[in-house]
C-alpha cells in the first residue's frame, strides 16, 4: 500500500491538516496518571517519554459507558449511530491489534454491533511503531510485535528526522490521500521498517504458546490457580485497562416510562458477572474467575478464532493493586504447579 | 449441528428489542409463581423460530431476561413464554403485567433441539419442574409433524400436582394415542390419583429404551444427576442425550461474555448441548 513521509517538525501541521479535513484528532498527552489520548488542538506534539497510554484505545470503539437506546411510554428508539470522523494518532501496535480481535466478536459472529462498528468505521488509527518496549511489554510472546500493523489503518515509523507512514487498511489509504505529504519509495520504507527489527529481536518470547496452550487447559484443576488468585481483590482493574477485554453489562436508568438503556464495561473477575437469579454461580470462586480471564485470553478465544486474545501490552500487570501478573500465571500453570 | 433460525433484523440490530403486545396471561401453578405470557408481534418486524430457542424479554425501565420459548411455531403466530418469578427485577415486573401491556422481545436466540438428528427416530422427553417449557414446544412440534418422528415418550414430573405446568394439555396427552405420557409427582394430594415418585425412578421402571432414539432431558440439577446413571444402565449413550442449559446472559448474541463454558457460549452455541459435547467442556455451568 501507499507510503508517505512527513518531517518530524511537520507532524503538527499534518495533524492540523487532518482537523481541517474534518477529523476529530486525538494524540497522546501527559495526564494526571501517565498518558492518555487527548484531543489535539494544535501546537507542538510532546511525546518525550511516551511508551503507552494508561487506558487503552478501546474507549474509541467500545466506550466505558454508552446509551444503546432511549425509551418512553411509546417504546424504545435506538440511540443515534455515532458519527464524526476521528483520527487517533500514536496508538501502539498492541492496541490496534486488540481492536482487530474484538472485531471478530462484534462483527464476525453473525451479529453486527451497530454502534461499535460505526465507531470503528469512523476512526482512523495511526499506529506508532515502538522503539522501546516498557518493562511490562510482551507483545512478541503473543503473536504481536513492536511494528505489527494488525488492526492499524496507518502504521508510522520514526526514521531519523521524518515519520514514514504506510497505509495498512483501505481506510488508512483513503486518509493518507486526503493530506499533503511526500510519497516514499519501497526502499525508504524498507529502511524505516528495518529500524525496528532490533527491538523485536530484543523482546524474546516468554513462551512457545503452541506448547503452553494445551498445558493450561490440562491443568484446569491445578492448585496454582487458587494460589495465584488468592490475593486478587476482584476489582476488575485488569479488565478495564485491557484493550481486548470486551465484556459488557446492560442496565436501564430511569423509570418504566422514561429512561435510557445503558451499556458499560463489565469484568469476568467479579462474581456478579455470572450469578444466576437462582443464586447458583458457575464461577463462584475468584480462582475460577481469574482462570476464566487467563484461559479466555490464551485458550478459548484461540479455539474460536485461531488467535490469542492477549496482546501483551502489560497494562493489567501495571494496574493490578496486588501484583497479580498474567505472565507469571501462564508460566506457573503451564508448569503444572 | 442443530439447524438454526436467525433473523436479519437481529443480525443488524442485535440489541434492539422488537415490540410485542401481551395478549393474555395464564397462571400455571397453585403458587402462582409461574405464569405463561402469550405475546403477539406489534406492527413491524416479526420472526420465526424452532423448538429449543429462546428470546430476551425486555421491559423498559427494568431490563431483560433470557427465557425459553414454550410455544411451537406450529401453533400460529402467538409466542408463549412460561416464566418463574425469581423476584428479580424483570420477572417480578413481568408477573405484574396484564393483557395489553407492551413487551419488547429479542430473538430468536440460540440453537434448537436437534431436530435433524431426531428426524425418523424415537423421541424421549424427560422433564422435571418448570424446566419443561421448551420441551413442551418440542412435543407440540412433534405432534404437528407426527410422521417425521418415531415413538414419542414423555416423562414429566413436578413436586406436587399443583406445580405441574400446562395441566389441561397434559390431560389431553394422557388420552392421546400419539404419545405415551408418564406423569409423576413427588407427593400427591387428595385430588391426585396418578403416579407418585421421582423422575429417575420412573425412567428406570419404564425401562425407556435407547434404540434408535434421542432423549431430551431438562430439570433441576439433582434430577439430571440421578437420571443419567439410570439411562447409562439402560444403554443410552451420551451422544443420544441432549439438555438445555441456563446461564446469566445480557446480550444473547455472544458479545457480552458471561455465558461461556470454555470456548462455547450458551447463547449462540447452545442452549442445547448433548452430554457428549458437555463432557469435553469444563464443569462451569
Amino acid at each position: 500500500m501507499a507510503a508517505v513521509k512527513v518531517k518530524m517538525k511537520d507532524v503538527p501541521q499534518f495533524l492540523e491538516g487532518a482537523r481541517a479535513a474534518g477529523y476529530g484528532v486525538f494524540a497522546p498527552a501527559r495526564a494526571p496518571e501517565g498518558w492518555a489520548f487527548a484531543p489535539y488542538e494544535g501546537g507542538p506534539l510532546k511525546l518525550d517519554g511516551y511508551l503507552l497510554t494508561t487506558a487503552s484505545v478501546k474507549d474509541f470503539a467500545l466506550p466505558q459507558l454508552e446509551a444503546l437506546l432511549s425509551y418512553d411510554g411509546d417504546g424504545g428508539r435506538p440511540a443515534p449511530t455515532p458519527d464524526g470522523k476521528r483520527l487517533v494518532f500514536g496508538v501502539r501496535p498492541c492496541d490496534a491489534r486488540a481492536l482487530a480481535l474484538v472485531d471478530r466478536v462484534y462483527r464476525d459472529r453473525g451479529f453486527r454491533d451497530t454502534h461499535y462498528l460505526a465507531r470503528r468505521d469512523n476512526t482512523v488509527l495511526v499506529v506508532l511503531a515502538c522503539h522501546q518496549p516498557a518493562p511490562t511489554c510482551f507483545c512478541t510472546s503473543v503473536g504481536g510485535g513492536p511494528a505489527d500493523a494488525t488492526g492499524a489503518d496507518v502504521i508510522a515509523y520514526e526514521a531519523a528526522s521524518a515519520l514514514v507512514m504506510e497505509a495498512a487498511s483501505p481506510r488508512g489509504e483513503e486518509f493518507l490521500k486526503t493530506l499533503p505529504s511526500a510519497e516514499v519509495g519501497a526502499k525508504e520504507l524498507e529502511a524505516a521498517v528495518k529500524l525496528y527489527s532490533d527491538v523485536a529481536a530484543e523482546m524474546k518470547p516468554l513462551w512457545d504458546l503452541d506448547a503452553v496452550r494445551p498445558k493450561l487447559y490440562e491443568n484446569f484443576g491445578a492448585p496454582a490457580w487458587e494460589e495465584i488468585a488468592s490475593r486478587c481483590v476482584s476489582c476488575g482493574a485488569c479488565t478495564f485497562v485491557c484493550p481486548s477485554c470486551h465484556c459488557f453489562d446492560v442496565a436501564d436508568e430511569g423509570k418504566h416510562d422514561r429512561g435510557v438503556r445503558l451499556r458499560f464495561w463489565d469484568a469476568c473477575t467479579q462474581s456478579l458477572f455470572t450469578l444466576h437469579a437462582s443464586g447458583h454461580n458457575p464461577r463462584e470462586l475468584k480462582a475460577a474467575r481469574y482462570r476464566q480471564r487467563v484461559l479466555h485470553k490464551f485458550h478459548y478465544f484461540y479455539d474460536n478464532w485461531g488467535e490469542n486474545l492477549c496482546v501483551g501490552c502489560g497494562r493489567c500487570v501495571v494496574a493490578c493493586p496486588v501484583n497479580v501478573d498474567i505472565r507469571e500465571a501462564v508460566t506457573t500453570v503451564a508448569a503444572g504447579k | 449441528m442443530a439447524q438454526e433460525i436467525k433473523n436479519a433484523a437481529l443480525a443488524e440490530k442485535p440489541l434492539l428489542p422488537v415490540p410485542t403486545t401481551l395478549e393474555r396471561v395464564v397462571v400455571e401453578t397453585d403458587a402462582a409463581d409461574l405464569k405463561s405470557f402469550y405475546l403477539k408481534f406489534a406492527d413491524g418486524p416479526r420472526w420465526d423460530y424452532l423448538p429449543g430457542q429462546f428470546a430476551e424479554l425486555s421491559l423498559y425501565g427494568y431490563g431483560e431476561a433470557p427465557i425459553g420459548i414454550a410455544s411451537s411455531p406450529t401453533e400460529g403466530d402467538e409466542l408463549m413464554f412460561t416464566v418463574f418469578n425469581t423476584e428479580g427485577k424483570v420477572t417480578r415486573a413481568l408477573h405484574r403485567l396484564a393483557a395489553g401491556a407492551a413487551v419488547g422481545i429479542r430473538g430468536p436466540l440460540g440453537n434448537t433441539w436437534p431436530l435433524e438428528e431426531m428426524r425418523g427416530k424415537n423421541v424421549t422427553v424427560i422433564g422435571g419442574g418448570f424446566a419443561f417449557t421448551t420441551q413442551r414446544s418440542l412435543v407440540k412440534y412433534v405432534l404437528a409433524n407426527r410422521k417425521d418422528f418415531g415413538k414419542l415418550t414423555v416423562v414429566y414430573g413436578a413436586r406436587s400436582p399443583g406445580a405441574l405446568l400446562y395441566k389441561p394439555e397434559l390431560a389431553e396427552w394422557e388420552k392421546s394415542s400419539e404419545l405415551t405420557l408418564h406423569l409423576t409427582v413427588d407427593r400427591g394430594d387428595e385430588g391426585w390419583s396418578g403416579r407418585e415418585g421421582f423422575v429417575p425412578t420412573v425412567v428406570e421402571e419404564e425401562k425407556l429404551p435407547p434404540d434408535d432414539a434421542i432423549a431430551l432431558i431438562c430439570g433441576p440439577p439433582i434430577m439430571i444427576k440421578f437420571t443419567l446413571p439410570v439411562m447409562d444402565k439402560l444403554g443410552w449413550k451420551p451422544e443420544q442425550i441432549y439438555t438445555s442449559l441456563e446461564m446469566r446472559m445480557k446480550c444473547g448474541v455472544g458479545m457480552c461474555g458471561r455465558c461461556n463454558i470454555g470456548p462455547k457460549y450458551v447463547c449462540v452455541d447452545g442452549p442445547v448441548f448433548s452430554f457428549a459435547e458437555l463432557s469435553k467442556l469444563p464443569q462451569e455451568y
